[in-house]
């Protein structure tokens, strides 16, 4: 039976299969434990997608609007734009074509979805927050101390790993709507405080 | 259910409710045990899922993510649930991602083979396992599976569980329902219980004068109130068979009473019987002597001797009959007018009369002054009533050696008449009083017989006044004479007009120019007829029997002017030749023959058309009186 309908299936739709074992090849890729230092970019850029299942824009987001981008916007300088640029030519975050924009000035950051806060953004982080605190933007960083300074998402590494602290409080804030599953696999920073 | 028959009816009532409660009990257990071993699968399943399906949501971010070891700490707190043996995660290529065994054993997991065919969840029971295989899917994107194996033993050894406590709580039940029947079975059983114990004690002592208490309205309490009803029937017919017992008891001894007064009755009479025979055989050979030997005077008196036996002889003959009469209850009464004084009057010439024969001339026979002089009419049986007076007086002439002898009677109210017999005879004991009227007691004893008699005479007057429905007493002391007393009903009948008949009592008859059939078989009493009629020149014509009397009579029709007719005869009878003579000529007087005791034959006699009646014996005047009676048809026109 279940060969019937894999045969079924592959009889049916040829393409989808080889496009399939692609992204097969490719998670095979980065679901490896430990990683090059070169590759932790690449990883964190495919964490991007990932994380976007989890969370739920709002309506004025226009995400069930196929026909308009997802923007992910990358503010300062950092290694992980290009690489962005390089894996979101054919993958979509949420069914949209993405466009990844290397921003500088801050009212760029309005329609964003993602906003990217390099490391080097430090000293200009509460002027960036300030602005992101109201909008439908998640912010993801890549530096110590930035999640709990109002970063929705920071990565860190852990035993050659890559992990990621998501800060409750900004999250519950913010009006994105995160999914428990998230919160679930990363390290809580500033945990809702229940009174 | 042989076994259960002989079972006492407590045990039966006890079985017959365990059974049926045991049986309900067990199955509504079997039911309840059924339902709870599918709800528990059920619930298994169910919590297993739910578990699973969490778990597995648990782990999408990891699967996400890539995080083994975050993946195993989920998978690991599986351990919290005892039943779950391992479970397995793979991600969307079935590549196994983390895994958990329980009590951390080593376990290699099966491979998954085509994960994209599971898209939804697939649960089965295997042996003593249950296999739970859920797709990890978030928001229309597969991460992966989760495979869950629980032992399902626990479920084996809950149901288990479940049953012993059934079968404890069963047997529990059962006892109680045991201790419940034993206890409440007593309201059917001790009822019927009681019952046979009172049955088994009626039976053993016989004794049906018990009662049992009704307590309840239900068929016991039916079945208490027929045992009494029956009790107390019971108690009925035994106290009626007592009573007829008592009754057939009296009957017998009076039976075998009166079949020993029977028997001395038959030996005095054979006694009674043989001494006039004797007499009269006796006086006859001396008669047939010649003259020689006895003298004529000498016969004479022994003619008389002769007279007076056979005179006994035959009142005994009639008594026996009267009193078998009576005994039979035969005797009927035939109430008719009743010339009171004349009858008296006839009874006084009759006993002055008799006491010639007796040798009693010197005792008095007297009539009271009202008999004389009163001219009283009465409804009575005429016959009964003459042989009382008869029996009374023949008493009295009887025990009295001189003095007189009193009867007549006296009103005493409109209702009674009151008849006496006084004599100055020996008199009677005070306690002989009552007994002087049973039959065969005779006054004397056996050593000095005295008087002769059967003892019947008082005992057919008292019942013959107690027929015609009166009483009879006797007043009387040792020497100082006795008197008799009867009543009876007081039945005037009043005659204004009535004719004086101046009957000529003339002792001398003159029939010389008539003729008289006198129809007899017995030729001894022909010959005292022709004897009594030898004075009045009258002819007579014989005849035995009725045939012949009536052949006569066609023969000298014209001649014949009064037929004297005895009712029993060979041939032909008194009653059919009457009737036959009576239909050649109706004016022919007839007269019957007849007894005391036949008053039966009388009537059925005028029925047949005979004229007048004579009661035998017959005595001369009597015969006279009716022949001259009819032949100079002076008979009243009743």
């Amino acid at each position: 039976m279940r060969i019937n309908i894999l045969t079924y299936k592959y009889l049916k739709s040829k393409r989808d299969f080889i496009k399939r074992i692609i992204i097969f090849l490719f998670l095979i890729l980065i679901s490896f434990k430990s990683f090059s230092q070169a590759n932790v970019y690449v990883l964190k850029a495919v964490y991007l997608e990932k994380i976007s299942r989890f969370i739920k824009w709002p309506e004025e987001s226009l995400m069930n609007d196929i026909d308009k981008p997802f923007i992910v916007s990358v503010i300062g300088k950092t290694p992980l734009a290009k690489n962005l640029e390089q894996i979101y030519v054919i993958q979509k975050i949420n069914n949209k074509e993405v466009v990844i924009k290397r921003i500088s000035n801050l009212y760029e950051i309005e329609n964003s979805h993602i906003l990217v806060i390099a490391e080097s953004e430090k000293k200009n982080l509460q002027n960036i927050l300030s602005i992101t605190k109201d909008l439908p933007v998640l912010t993801i960083s890549e530096a110590p101390d930035f999640a709990k300074k109002g970063v929705l998402i920071n990565f860190y590494e852990e035993d050659n790993k890559l992990r990621f602290e998501i800060n409750e409080t900004a999250v519950l804030q913010s009006p994105l709507q995160m999914s428990f599953y998230l919160l679930n696999s990363a390290k809580i920073i500033n945990p809702i405080k229940i009174n | 259910m042989n076994i259960f028959q002989n079972l006492s009816i407590k045990n039966k009532i006890i079985s017959i409710i365990l059974f049926v409660s045991t049986l309900t009990i067990v199955i509504g257990f079997v039911i309840v045990g059924i339902r709870d071993v599918k709800r528990l699968k059920q619930e298994m399943l169910l919590n297993n899922l739910m578990n699973t399906k969490l778990i597995g949501e648990y782990t999408i971010a990891p699967l996400t993510f890539g995080d083994n070891a975050g993946a195993e700490n989920i998978l690991s707190k599986l351990s919290t649930i005892p039943e779950i043996v391992s479970g397995a995660l793979y991600d969307h290529n079935g590549v196994l991602f983390a895994s958990y065994k329980k009590n951390d054993e080593v376990f290699i997991p099966p491979l998954f083979e085509n994960p994209d065919v599971l898209v939804k969840t697939i649960s089965q029971f295997a042996d003593r396992s249950l296999n739970i295989d859920n797709p990890i899917v978030y928001e229309n994107v597969r991460y992966g599976i989760i495979s869950i194996q629980v032992d399902t033993s626990m479920l084996i050894k809950k149901t288990g569980e479940n049953i012993l406590i059934l079968a404890i709580i069963l047997l529990g039940m059962i006892i109680f329902s045991f201790i419940l029947a034993n206890r409440f079975q007593k309201i059917i059983s001790e009822p019927i219980l009681e019952l046979a114990r009172l049955t088994r004690k009626i039976s053993d002592a016989g004794d049906y004068d018990v009662h049992i208490e009704r307590k309840t309205n239900d068929e016991i309490g039916v079945l208490y109130e027929d045992f009494n009803n029956m009790l107390n029937q019971i108690l009925n017919r035994e106290a009626a068979r007592d009573l007829a017992e008592k009754n057939l008891l009296k009957a017998k001894e009076k039976a075998e009473e009166s079949d020993q007064l029977k028997s001395a009755f038959l030996a005095n009479m054979s006694h009674e019987i043989r001494t006039p025979m004797n007499a009269i055989l006796g006086f006859a050979e001396l008669i047939s002597m010649s003259d020689s030997e006895v003298s004529s005077t000498e016969k004479e008196n022994y003619v008389k001797l002769i007279n007076v036996s056979g005179n006994n002889l035959l009142r005994l003959i009639d008594d026996i009959i009267d009193i078998s009469k009576i005994e039979a209850g035969q005797i009927k009464i035939y109430k008719k007018k009743c010339y009171l004084n004349e009858t008296l009057k006839d009874i006084q010439q009759s006993f002055i009369e008799l006491r010639k024969i007796n040798e009693k001339e010197n005792i008095e026979i007297r009539l009271n002054e009202l008999a004389q002089s009163q001219n009283l009419i009465i409804k009575t049986d005429i016959i009964r009533l003459n042989q009382i007076f008869t029996n009374l007086i023949g008493n009295a002439l009887k025990f009295t050696e001189e003095g007189f002898i009193e009867f007549g009677y006296e009103i005493v109210n409109n209702e009674k008449l009151l008849f006496y017999i006084k004599d100055t005879g020996v008199g009677m004991d005070q306690n002989k009083k009552d007994l002087v009227f049973d039959r065969f007691t005779k006054i004397e004893d056996d050593n000095s017989r005295l008087y002769r008699g059967a003892g019947l005479g008082l005992a057919i007057s008292k019942s013959l006044v107690e027929l015609l429905g009166g009483n009879i007493w006797v007043d009387s002391a040792l020497s100082a004479g006795s008197t008799f007393y009867f009543n009876i009903p007081f039945d005037e009948l009043k005659e204004s007009n009535r004719k004086q008949k101046a009957i000529s009592i003339s002792e001398n008859y003159d029939w010389q120019n008539k003729t008289i059939l006198v129809v007899e078989d017995e030729p001894a009493n022909i010959i005292y007829i022709e004897e009594v009629l030898k004075a009045t020149k009258a002819k007579v014509l014989r005849a035995s029997n009725g045939k012949e009397a009536v052949d006569i009579y066609i023969k000298n029709s014209n001649n014949i002017d009064i037929i004297i007719m005895d009712i029993k005869m060979p041939v032909m009878n008194g009653f059919e030749a009457t009737r036959q003579i009576k239909n050649l000529n109706k004016n022919i007087p007839i007269i019957s023959q007849s007894a005391y005791a036949m008053q039966g034959d009388i009537d059925k006699g005028l029925n047949a058309g005979m004229t007048d009646y004579l009661i035998k014996p017959i005595k001369p005047k009597m015969l006279l009186s009716i022949l001259n009676k009819h032949l100079n048809n002076l008979a009243p026109n009743d």
